[in-house]
């Protein structure tokens, strides 16, 4: 059933409106990449964590966005204790580490370490989007997305509300188990048009004292997947015993032991990453702005257009729901 | 005003939002309530002031979960309900209503409700 250009006109109106406000938000913001695995316990948040400090080791500003609203694990993996905080009624601040990434997660504003989150599908993707539209991220490089595992509602809601996503980076480990359900991820990110930079293969491999290496998962596995599946491989993390302790002291590994072999992994992969992605060029932050404060992002507002809106934006160029 | 008397204040505004959404959602379920009434309704009870105004404190307290539950479900109802209705059908408003009922109701139990909250 066909839609006349009228209603096509429309739906695009729409649309463009009502990700407008995540446009709005994300425009200061170079490179948007989304760390997606398709199971859980391969590693996704450690690599997130490890890619974005090798990446802000290189001189860049980088955020992270913990869009895993269950299992939120990146303020405790940076070592993050203090709260975010609202900015008006709308705008809510990422909370800056001590190394200078930038963190939002819902782990930051939901009480108590033990209340759980129970929503359902659709209050996750809310949850998400109303995040994106009023994350007062400034100017980055770079801003990492740590989906949860596999290709439930809060990954499809980022790849269908980041309409400028630059790309997917899939993590997998070398087990037969891992490398087949990172298959349909990879399948899921490219049926949304997501382009996928490429595949990680976390433990790969463990040298223990004498020398020796061992394939604990079997060899290759993640290369295969990535011929496979015909994407870039990016590169193998080995299992490092220091990393359990780095996660729990809040400090990236590639920051406590830069010399060891995944420091130097997961360095080597920020850098492929960063020669993959094109030139681009976004809006200077500009630092001293008046915070729009009375103007939520996301909202639908029934205030009719005026000259002087509240949130200083012109009605045509917002991007809220006016 | 006291912390004690602050407090007070803050979950009768919440539960009287979480009432009066309750109401609106159950008016889109019994079909009383169509899109444009509820997308008014969502608007008229302004959560991003009571946002605005209790989200420090209810960050702070896991006794308040319930409470930040509630006022964040509408809040972000409020927010992205097309979104929801054209990803997810106007029968998915049914969850939200079921999650607040759920919340208001472990509110009922663990707070004294008694004189706090007039009739809807």
């Amino acid at each position: 059933m066909g839609i006349d250009k009228k209603q096509f006109a429309e739906q695009q109106r729409r649309q463009l409106r009502e990700n407008g406000a995540i446009v709005e938000a994300l425009k200061y913001v170079k490179y948007k990449i989304a760390i997606l695995s398709g199971k859980g316990g391969v590693g996704k948040t450690a690599a997130t964590v490890n890619l974005a400090a090798a990446l802000k080791n290189a001189g860049n500003n980088v955020g992270i966005f913990d869009a895993d609203l269950h299992g939120p694990s990146i303020p405790a993996m940076l070592g993050i204790k203090d709260e975010a905080k609202l900015n008006g009624a709308f705008w809510l601040n990422p909370v800056d580490t001590g190394s200078g990434i930038k963190v939002l997660s819902v782990a930051l504003f939901w009480p108590g370490d033990m209340s759980p989150i129970m929503w359902r599908g659709q209050t996750k993707s809310r949850t998400i989007r109303q995040l994106l539209s009023a994350a007062k991220w400034g100017g980055l490089d770079y801003l990492l997305i740590d989906l949860p595992p596999g290709t439930g509602d809060e990954p499809i809601a980022i790849l269908k509300s980041i309409p400028d996503l630059d790309g997917v980076i899939v993590v997998t480990t070398p087990q037969e188990v891992s490398t087949l359900v990172s298959s349909k991820a990879i399948n899921a990110s490219t049926s949304l048009g997501a382009k996928v930079l490429g595949l990680i293969e976390n433990m790969s491999s463990y040298t223990c004292g004498c020398g020796d290496t061992v394939h604990l998962f079997g060899k290759n596995k993640g290369k295969e997947l990535a011929k496979m599946m015909d994407i870039p491989f990016l590169g193998s993390i080995p299992v490092d015993p220091t990393f359990s302790d780095a996660a729990d002291s809040g400090v990236p590994a590639v920051n406590m032991n830069p010399g060891s072999i995944a420091a130097k992994a997961f360095t080597e992969i920020s850098q492929i990453i960063s020669e993959k992605l094109p030139v681009k060029e976004v809006p200077e932050w500009p630092a001293d702005t008046t915070e729009p404060k009375a103007c939520p992002g996301g909202h639908h507002h029934c205030h009719p257009p005026q000259a002087s809106s509240s949130c200083g934006n012109s009605f045509d160029g917002c991007g809220h729901g006016h | 005003m006291s912390k004690n008397q602050a407090d007070e204040q803050m979950l009768k505004d919440i539960t009287r939002i979480g009432l009066r959404t309750s109401v609106l959602l159950q008016g889109v379920m019994i079909q009383k309530v169509d899109e444009e009434t509820l997308k008014w309704g969502l608007n008229e009870l302004d959560p991003g002031t009571l946002m605005e105004k209790y989200f420090p404190v209810l960050i702070q307290n896991a006794d308040y979960v319930d409470m930040l539950n509630i006022l964040h479900i509408v809040y972000s109802l409020q927010g992205q309900v097309d979104f929801q209705i054209r990803e997810y059908g106007f029968d998915s408003l049914k969850d939200d209503l079921h999650e607040i009922n759920s919340s208001l109701k472990q509110i009922g139990e663990k707070f004294d409700l008694e004189n706090v909250v007039p009739p809807v």
